[in-house]
């Protein structure tokens, strides 16, 4: 495994991004912003900072804070930088001890992959970016080959700010387009306009010190059409970048979109219908494509991009060869580690060890606060969890995060960490339950069938998880 | 010398009421000729057709409380117990709350103090049994409130509203299911100080049998019919309950208070429909606390004191028992000859066992110990028993020696007559199950289990009720108190199946139907049905019993805007959606009665459901064949809709035999995916798969396919509106 060094107990990933409590972050692209090791999560609130309008992107709902009108103003800046100054401490306070087993310092090896995400990174003024891969560095260190990726929106960045990214280290960005249609920008309540994307992909395009750069689409979005869709992809292979993510869209709960459409698609009989519309009158609200719709969008995608020479290697990634995104591989192999720094921020850093940092900005002050009080990790944010439980739930990690790839789970690797008995229940489970053709299993390898199997990949691992004793808790 | 003072008293009392109580007689005995008359066109050979109904005791009133549909269920409540044998005590409420075997009986090393002043004694003639019947809603549980309030016997202080129904599954679904009794004294106004025993009885006929043993136990009964509602058909059942134990009746028009109100209207329906004579009715609202003291008087009056029967063998009516896991099984009498006390050893003539008694005592309601209770009075016994099945209603108490050669009459067995299969959601719980099952048996006489098994549904009991309300409280208890997940399968009667060979079997289970080729014939047990509904209605409850495969019998107008139907009917389709069918039709307004009436031929067939093609058995069901379209039509869409889409395509087909009747498919499902699943997301997609995969364990595996708990109830909820055409 290209990332990690020796053996799991030392893979060590960083991420870290940052993100600023009232600050940033627009979440604008769902997809930008999930890739973020830290900072991912739920309930956001995005702002748009060049509409002067305070909105959310209506899909978004990751840990963020509102940033207001204007990133530069004065107290968007103080609060970008608090926050940063918490990050840059949450740093230096890590030991290598609690993330990497037992490991005892000396030779630690340097971080391989970076990435700045869950949010909108690209808010952040290049000098507070600047400290927090020092910082990294300082406590870390950085392999000089090592993946620095950013999230980064539209609207959000010009060349210039890009070049002071680069200069820093940045070297591969991930753009959050989401459409090259206009009108479903709009409707998704994105910040930017269709000029300023092609603006920011001829930036990324022009700017040599971006190794690789990738784009983010959304499929199933409201008022999305196939004629639309058919033709965001085809634009996208036309400004061929390395990697395209694409993404069916996800409608949460508490976003605006759960608001509008889960009442409609789980009220058949419209009892929320009035409420919503009455709630929404004002709004433009254009009709979410059918489930049908949305698979054939999903259909759509693989086909065309798979034509145009990229290779489908995850349920939602599409890149050119050898081009696959380091970091995120990190996560699907499932035998790596990573940390993970900044509020709601997730680190893994060993079989059953898993730290997720408080959500709320205040929360996560008293955290930081905590850890330089204790040098060790608090307590609370330690996940304590009986033998029986852990290996139940590095199984179930090992094979979700396995199934959405195109590698599939290794079986040789399976049996090596879980036993005989545990491959022969999965294997036979695999034969009884799921129909042969969304799946591809050989001695080696259990894969789902693209796109078929990936569409319904939920289904097929959540009815693994249902026959497979091992997989839950007695 | 207070007991030969008494006994003066007493021979004073019989001279001066000896003209009176003649003309009562007169007067009695004219009024059950007319109610004879009546009965007899009602209900050919009314006796015989009583006591049928009387082991049937299914379920109109399961529904009629409370049909399936409207089932509060109590999301938090594991304490919010239901009980249909549980006790329901005054007194022993905690106590009461758990059926649990488990719990020694510890044997009473001393006994009960008795302190005899605390029970007033008198003779016989100065004894009132009575009962409460009434209608659902008429009044009968606040018109007993306001009773023993009144007679001083609970103090003020202790008063709560509806104390009879204190049980949590009484106040939910605001009916009365267990019976009480409670001892109170009243002076009356001629001086004397009265006992009056009054005997609840259960508001269900679920517990038919039950009530009229609780009448037997009486000598006299109190009408309760709500003065804005008139005679409902409830009503009508109790009555001829009550004439059949030859009871005095004492007509309450209640809720007089209500603006509402239309005693004469009312009274003129009572006269009609009952044939009971309204001249001495009272007019009365227990809740205004009007006429009370009629009713009082009246029951002193009007109903006969018990006869002085003490000195001969002893024959005791047990009206009602239940475990108590402190004291064991607590039984409830009523002392028809002779007299026991505290060490004698008595036997139960039906059951055949015999204990000796540890603690006997009058109910006021709360236990209160005596030495001796003799011929006329009620109270309860406990003797070590361990199982209410051996002190079963209706049995007979006898001394050891000297023990009465008859037993009394009206004894029966429980006899389920409505089934279903239960089974553990989680196969790891059959175990507790039997266990559970076991405990509420010990409080339950009607409730049968024996072991089945399917190959989809893995292992669980087929289990018997005497109704879909007792049915459901069961259900409802093994889940409550017993932290079970259960899966039900739908209701089926029993059917008698003659093979060709001359055999006769029962078969409560659908998939044990012997295959067409051996089949005779099929009998169906049919049920005698009334419902009472304001005239407008009276069209769409003809078409819904006919629908249902009714024969149209009679009716008859109670009043210019009220309609009595009486039909024959199968069970079989009565146990379905019947009543919610018909108080939706009735916008509420119908009530009904049934009671059994005999097995009749019908041409009957299995309707079995394939999916995917495998047949599943526990969805089978016994229908109609001339309703086996429309059933396997509505059955297989209504499986449609509740069996979720899955990674293939379904075929659900319903057939009979090999020929398939109606047949559909769920297509495959296109797309259920999650978009992202990076570093921070993977704990919550995990939560969200766990979550996923725990709804996919609860469901039950039919081949590849995954059916959830709903579908296996969905013969219930076949839409048989559609198309039948009657």
């Amino acid at each position: 495994d290209f990332l990690c060094f020796g053996d799991i107990h030392e893979g060590i990933l960083i991420h870290c991004c940052g993100t600023v409590p009232f600050i940033i972050p627009c979440a604008r692209s769902g997809a930008s912003l999930y890739s973020c090791a830290f900072y991912p999560m739920e309930t956001a609130e995005c702002l748009l900072p060049r509409t002067h309008l305070h909105r959310r992107c209506h899909y978004c709902d990751f840990a963020i804070s509102l940033v207001g009108d204007d990133a530069e103003s004065h107290i968007a800046l103080q609060g970008m930088r608090r926050y940063v100054d918490f990050l840059i401490r949450e740093i230096a306070l890590t030991p290598y001890s609690s993330s990497t087993g037992d490991f005892e310092g000396g030779d630690q090896p340097p971080l391989r992959t970076v990435f700045f995400g869950g949010g909108t990174p690209s808010l952040l003024p290049p000098d507070l970016l600047g400290s927090v891969i020092e910082a990294l560095r300082e406590r870390f260190g950085i392999d000089p080959d090592a993946e620095i990726s950013m999230e980064m929106d539209p609207g959000t960045f010009d060349a210039e700010k890009l070049t002071q990214y680069v200069d820093l280290g940045v070297n591969r960005v991930s753009l959050g387009l989401q459409s090259f249609d206009a009108d479903v920008l709009k409707w998704a309540g994105r910040g930017h306009t269709l000029e300023q994307s092609r603006e920011a992909i001829a930036a990324v395009r022009a700017n040599r010190g971006v190794e690789r750069w990738s784009l983010d689409l959304i499929s199933g979005m409201p008022g999305l059409t196939k004629k639309a869709w058919s033709d965001s992809l085809k634009e996208a292979v036309d400004v061929a970048p390395h990697h395209i993510s694409v993404y069916d869209l996800q409608i949460e709960e508490e976003t605006l979109f759960g608001t509008w459409y889960n009442s409609l698609r789980f009220g058949k009989n419209g009892k929320n219908t009035t409420m919503v519309s009455n709630l929404n009158s004002h709004m433009a609200r254009p009709e979410l494509p059918s489930e049908d719709e949305s698979a054939e969008m999903f259909h759509m995608a693989s086909k065309t991009l798979r034509d145009a020479g990229y290779e489908h290697y995850e349920v939602s990634s599409y890149a050119k060869v050898g081009l696959r995104c380091a970091h995120n591989q990190v996560y699907w192999t499932g035998r790596q580690g990573w940390y993970g720094f900044g509020m709601s921020a997730t680190s893994f850093t060993a079989h059953g060890k898993q730290f997720a940092r408080p959500r709320k900005m205040r929360d996560y002050e008293a955290y930081v606060e905590a850890m330089a009080a204790f040098i060790d990790e608090p307590s609370r944010a330690r996940t304590i969890k009986s033998s029986f439980e852990a290996r139940a739930d590095a199984l179930l990690e090992r094979l979700m995060l396995g199934l959405r790839t195109r590698n599939g789970v290794d079986l040789v690797h399976l049996r090596q960490d879980f036993g005989d008995a545990v491959l022969a229940e999965i294997v036979s489970a695999v034969r009884a339950g799921w129909p042969e053709e969304l799946v591809e299993m050989d001695d080696y390898r259990l894969t789902l069938s693209d796109p078929g199997g990936m569409l319904v990949s939920t289904q097929l691992i959540s009815t693994l998880m249902a026959r497979v004793s091992s997989l839950h808790t007695p | 010398d207070a007991s030969s003072a008494r006994g003066r008293a007493s021979e004073r009392k019989k001279r001066t009421r000896g003209g009176s109580a003649r003309r009562r007689e007169r007067r009695q005995a004219r009024r059950k000729t007319r109610i004879r008359a009546r009965m007899a066109s009602a209900a050919p050979a009314s006796r015989g057709a009583a006591r049928a109904s009387t082991a049937a005791r299914d379920a109109p009133f399961a529904a009629a409380a409370n049909g399936p549909g409207r089932f509060r269920r109590d999301g938090n409540g594991r304490n919010r117990l239901v009980a249909v044998r549980a006790p329901r005590r005054w007194t022993t409420r905690a106590a009461a709350t758990s059926g649990d075997a488990n719990v020694v009986i510890k044997p009473k090393k001393e006994r009960a103090k008795v302190d005899p002043s605390a029970v007033l004694q008198v003779p016989p003639s100065q004894i009132r049994n009575f009962s409460i019947i009434a209608h659902i809603d008429h009044g009968k549980s606040t018109l007993a409130d306001t009773l023993l309030s009144k007679t001083k016997t609970v103090a003020a202080r202790d008063m709560e509203a509806q104390l009879l129904d204190s049980m949590d599954i009484e106040r939910e679904r605001g009916i009365t299911i267990k019976l009480n009794s409670a001892r109170m004294n009243y002076v009356a106004n001629d001086g004397e100080t009265y006992v009056l025993n009054l005997i609840d009885t259960p508001g269900h006929v679920d517990f038919s049998y039950e009530v009229s043993r609780s009448l037997a136990a009486c000598e006299g009964a109190l009408l309760v019919v709500d003065a804005s509602q008139g005679v409902e058909a409830q009503t009508v059942a109790n009555v001829y309950l009550a004439l059949e134990n030859d009871l005095e009746i004492i007509t309450v028009l209640n809720k007089i208070d209500l603006p509402g109100a239309e005693p004469e209207r009312v009274k003129r329906e009572i006269e009609d429909v009952l044939g009971l004579d309204t001249e001495d009715a009272v007019v009365a609202s227990a809740k205004a606390n009007i006429g009370m003291e009629d009713i009082l008087e009246n029951i002193v009056k009007m109903i006969p004191p018990p006869p002085d029967t003490g000195d001969e063998p002893l024959r005791a009516l047990i009206f009602d028992s239940y475990f108590d896991p402190y004291r064991g099984v607590v039984v409830i009498f009523r002392v028809v000859d002779g007299n026991l006390g505290v060490g004698d050893a008595v036997k139960f003539m039906n059951t055949g066992k015999s204990y000796t008694i540890d603690e006997i005592g009058i109910m006021r309601p709360q236990k209160v110990p005596v030495n001796r209770l003799s011929a006329g009075e009620v109270g309860y016994m406990i003797a070590n028993i361990k199982s209410v099945a051996d002190a079963r209603v209706g049995d007979t108490i006898t001394t050891t020696k000297d023990a009465s050669t008859e037993p009394l009459p009206g004894y029966s067995e429980a006899t389920p007559m409505v089934y279903c299969g239960l089974f553990p959601t989680d196969s790891d719980q059959y175990e507790d199950l039997r266990v559970a099952l076991g405990k509420l048996q010990i409080n339950d006489a009607a409730l049968r289990y024996e072991p089945e098994q399917s190959s989809a549904m893995g292992f669980g009991f087929r289990c018997g009720f005497l109704g879909l309300l007792h049915m459901e409280i069961v259900q409802e208890r093994l889940e409550r108190e017993y932290d079970l997940g259960l899966i039900t399968t739908a209701p089926s009667v029993v059917y008698k199946v003659y093979t060709s060979d001359g055999a006769c079997v029962d078969i409560a289970n659908p998939a044990d139907l012997p295959d067409a080729s051996v089949r005779d014939r099929i009998e169906e047990p049919f049920v005698k049905l009334e419902m009472f509904a304001p005239s407008d209605y009276v069209g769409s409850l003809m078409e819904l019993a006919q629908q249902r495969r009714g024969e149209f019998i009679d009716m008859t107008y109670l009043s210019e805007s009220r309609t009595c139907l009486k039909y024959d009917i199968p069970l079989g389709e009565v146990v379905t959606d019947f009543f919610d069918e018909l108080k939706s039709r009735s916008k509420g307004y119908a009530s009904m009665e049934y009671s059994f009436n005999e097995y009749r031929k019908s041409d009957l067939v299995r309707l079995d459901v394939l999916i995917n093609y495998e047949p599943a058995d526990p969805l089978a069901c016994i229908c109609h064949r001339d309703k086996s379209y429309v059933m396997g039509r509505g059955l297989v869409d209504k499986l449609k809709e509740l069996i979720p889409r899955q990674m293939f395509r379904i075929p659900i087909q319903a057939s009979i035999g090999t020929k398939v009747i109606a047949s559909t498919s769920i297509s495959a499902m296109r797309k259920d995916v999650l978009a992202k699943c990076y570093g921070g997301d993977i704990s919550r997609k995990k939560k969200l798969l766990k979550k996923q995969a725990a709804g996919k364990k609860r469901m039950k595996q039919f081949g590849k396919v995954e059916v959830p708990q709903e579908a296996f109830m969905a013969v219930l909820k076949v839409d048989q509106n559609a198309g039948s055409g009657g």
